[in-house]
């Protein structure tokens, strides 16, 4: 992202694995951080902790300096479900079915991939997108 | 081995499918954000944090 700084915009969209235990809770525990202004803080401690059971993310949001309350009351009213249901059907109604799925500028990088891959594809839309 | 060489294969064969479709748009509105609203280039990441 510094690299790209000013020309380069990263949009999440939830796809939570439907057969896993906590993909869901982690998608709304990521959406009632945002609410209190913490999205990005919450998106990287569950990627680095890998714990997300109901008690890991109160204690990640309590790390957080979130009002906890109102975290885990949004959270077990499932308030942001309906928008990680819509992120989901967008994703079937695009057919993709991994995660992470990337689209940059239109074009679709299936899986985990090197930062190269990363780069070029970002050149070659920041190349096409360049007044001539 | 083979198996992995027709997982990749597999993976390989879908990812031109995919980009031989064209242009993929998403619907952005409200999603969480990084960086400017007019960047020129915009990656858009369907995640799973499990």
């Amino acid at each position: 992202m510094h690299e790209y700084q000013g020309r380069l915009r990263l949009v999440i969209k939830h796809y939570p694995y439907r057969y896993r235990d906590y993909s869901a809770l982690a998608a709304q525990a990521s959406e009632a951080a945002r609410a209190q202004g913490k999205f990005w803080e919450m998106h990287d401690l569950m990627l680095s902790r890998k714990q997300l059971d109901r008690s890991s993310l109160a204690a990640y949001a309590r790390e957080l300096n979130l009002d906890v309350t109102r975290f885990l009351r949004e959270l077990d009213s499932q308030m942001y479900l309906p928008q990680i249901k819509a992120d989901f059907a967008l994703a079937r109604q695009l057919d993709f079915f991994q995660t992470p799925t990337f689209v940059i500028n239109g074009r679709v990088l299936v899986g985990e991939r090197p930062i190269e891959m990363f780069r070029q594809l970002i050149d070659q839309a920041l190349a096409e997108v360049a007044p001539q | 081995m083979r198996r992995h060489a027709l997982t990749f294969f597999c993976w390989l064969l879908l990812s031109l499918l995919l980009m031989a479709a064209g242009p993929v748009q998403v619907p952005l509105d409200g999603a969480p954000a990084l960086g400017p609203a007019d960047a020129p280039v915009v990656m858009v990441e369907f995640i799973d944090f499990q």
